[in-house]
């Protein structure tokens, strides 16, 4: 009796660790994503997300708009304040739809960032419209 | 080369009849439809579309890379002085010729030798192989904008055409003579073919064959009317130098002729009178999607006479995305923790995937019509007496698979949801895209891009696009009745969707006016 409460436990533990570890470390690739961005550094930015999205913000001078854009807060660290929801693929365990607000605003956003986990290391790789 | 040409075009034929047997639906309209599209010279319009499209590209790269070259490139600028002579469109692409002190006194005295339209060959080969004795110029170019063999056989067909000139009466008459003889015996041909599920490929083979045969007679029935031009054995049409000679024909060669065989086809294909015969019905393909394993995934079969609205939508992806593509990543979502059995939509619109255009867009169908989407979940309207009445008696069965279906009766499951479900009502079309703006949001006082993923900057519609989705709707009316509205998803939920597409529904209504005699009504801004 006592073993199996052990292994439940063991279990639970285990589940909730590798729920946790998945959340924090998409956070963390959200607030590098973000570091970048606000930092202008494109080497940054070629490291958390894919080439094919690279292209995507690229081709249409969508970073230049990104860089150029006058923010309320210019000198304010991004420092990981912000809301994340995420969701892990049904079939493939190596996707995540991630969305991410601030903490003021009430709804999340209608694109999701489609986030892909090879080797160990989570890349931003698409954004989608994917709400019901 | 006539031969070369008509060669192309029968294996253009045998090509676009593998693929619309292949993809459309059986019907004689499909058949009509497609002839009309396919078999006649559009094919050549589009090979040329894609061939002066990849000039333009061309020009843009070696002129982005010509500002960086130390020396000038006589080649370029030569290819590109030619060029300007040849498409007047192509004018704002190519630099104003530079003109020194010299060059301007001079050119008082001289006069440029003017380039012709037949020499549009000639500029094809020299850039071509400008292409190919000067990559430096075209290295950030795609590859596949290089000029193919493709493109080799569009310029011999266009300058074979471009040969042809209706300025000697005999021949007009003898045209005209033929258009008319060959009109009646295809309207014959059409008409005594029975096309259905089981014959359908094999139909086609026969129309082809009577309609090859049928030319022919009416061809050499025409030449036999104007033997005075020529001696009746040794007749045929034959261009030479612009002029129309006369020749000892070869067997057979009489119907090799086939540009002006099809360019009366598809002026037969206009005629009212098929087409009444046969309404026309857009043509859809069908993807073979996966679906979730899971047994949690579920979908819900209803009957069609349910649905009463159309939602529009826009996938909020690249516009050149497939609807596979889409399916694979509905498969992975899930709602409340219900996993998504496969692509949401019912019907989407391509403008960029699988042969698709600008100009000739493509629809797909999504999940079946007889099974609710899950496109415009959230929002439902409640259910008033009307309502109540229409859906009356109404069963829906739901589970995994046809092993675990459930019955339901419609009315009980929308009183528990609250009231009218958009999904179980609608039929949801989505255009393959992004029509949102570009948007920079700021997070945690980092800018943010957003909506981003398009190919272009642009979020309006094409009007092809528009009339496509028209067309789709006309045909969706005429299957299926009680279909009378249209709303944007938005109307269902509090989303951006469909983007700047919410500007067009008028016009979307105005088109399925235009096209079914149907009014359509435009639902709108009743989101929570």
């Amino acid at each position: 009796m006592r073993i199996t409460i052990l292994f439940i436990t063991i279990i639970i533990i285990q589940t909730t660790t590798s729920f946790a570890s998945d959340k924090s470390e998409l956070k963390t690739l959200m607030i590098n994503y973000l570091q970048a961005l606000k930092s202008k550094d494109i080497k940054k930015i070629k490291k958390v997300v894919s080439p094919k999205y690279f292209k995507m913000l690229n081709s249409n001078k969508v970073l230049e708009l990104t860089f150029n854009k006058k923010l309320k807060e210019p000198n304010k660290k991004v420092t990981g304040n912000f809301d994340l929801t995420y969701q892990q693929g049904n079939t493939k365990k190596d996707l995540y739809f991630v969305n991410i607000k601030n903490k003021t605003t009430k709804e999340y956003n209608d694109y999701w960032y489609l986030v892909r986990k090879k080797k160990g290391e989570y890349i931003i790789d698409d954004m989608q419209l994917l709400e019901e | 080369m006539r031969k070369g040409i008509s060669i192309i075009l029968i294996t253009l034929q045998l090509l676009s009849f593998q693929s619309f047997a292949d993809s459309a639906a059986p019907n004689c309209a499909d058949l009509l439809n497609w002839v009309y599209r396919e078999f006649t010279i559009s094919n050549l319009d589009k090979s040329y579309d894609r061939l002066m499209g990849k000039f333009l590209i061309s020009i843009y790269h070696a002129q982005e890379k010509r500002k960086s070259l130390p020396e000038q490139n006589l080649k370029l600028e030569d290819a590109m002085r030619r060029l300007q002579k040849i498409d007047k469109s192509l004018i704002p692409h190519l630099p104003a010729k530079k003109k020194t002190r010299w060059g301007r006194f001079t050119s008082l005295f001289t006069r440029e030798r003017i380039v012709n339209k037949t020499e549009f060959s000639k500029v094809y080969q020299e850039w071509k192989q400008l292409q190919k004795s000067s990559p430096q110029l075209f290295g950030k170019m795609d590859k596949k904008y290089l000029f193919d063999d493709w493109d080799d056989k569009t310029l011999s067909l266009l300058s074979e055409l471009s040969k042809i000139e209706f300025n000697n009466q005999e021949y007009k008459n003898r045209l005209e003579q033929l258009a008319k003889k060959l009109k009646v015996k295809k309207i014959e041909i059409l008409r005594n073919q029975k096309f259905t599920e089981d014959n359908f490929e094999q139909s086609i083979e026969n129309v082809n064959e009577a309609l090859m045969e049928g030319m022919n007679e009416a061809y050499q029935d025409i030449l036999s009317n104007f033997s005075h031009v020529c001696s009746p054995d040794d007749l045929a049409l034959h261009m030479e130098q612009n002029q129309i000679v006369c020749e000892v024909p070869q067997q057979g060669t009489s119907v090799k002729d086939l540009q002006i065989q099809l360019t009366d086809l598809a002026n037969l294909i206009n005629e009212t009178g098929l087409l009444e015969k046969a309404p026309s019905v857009e043509p859809i393909v069908i993807p073979e999607y996966e679906t979730n394993p899971d047994p949690k995934a579920t979908y819900c079969k209803r009957p069609t006479e349910m649905v009463t609205t159309i939602v529009l939508h826009h996938t909020g992806t690249q516009k050149d995305m497939s609807p596979l593509n889409i399916n694979n990543h509905h498969i992975e979502r899930s709602t409340n923790g219900e996993p998504w059995y496969m692509i949401s939509y019912n019907y989407l619109i391509s403008e960029a995937f699988d042969g698709a255009t600008a100009k000739t867009p493509k629809i797909f169908q999504g999940r079946a019509p007889e099974i609710k989407g899950a496109h415009a979940g959230g929002y439902t309207a409640p259910l008033n007496e009307d309502d109540l009445s229409f859906y009356k008696g109404f069963k829906i069965q739901c589970g995994h698979d046809e092993n675990s279906m459930v019955e339901k009766d419609a009315i009980s499951q929308m009183n528990q949801a609250g009231g009218i479900s958009g999904n179980l009502v609608s039929f949801g079309i989505a255009l393959l895209g992004n029509y949102d703006p570009v948007s920079i949001d700021e997070i945690d006082g980092a800018p943010v891009p957003n909506a981003h993923n398009r190919s272009d900057l642009k979020s309006v519609p094409s009007d092809a696009m528009l009339t496509k989705t028209a067309k789709l709707i006309c045909d969706l009316k005429n299957k299926y009745k009680n279909v009378k509205s249209i709303a944007p998803h938005q109307y269902f939920r509090d989303t951006e969707c469909p983007g700047a597409l919410l500007l067009y529904l008028g016009e979307i209504a105005t088109k399925v006016k235009d096209d079914c005699d149907f009014e359509l009504q435009v639902l709108g801004k009743v989101a929570k």
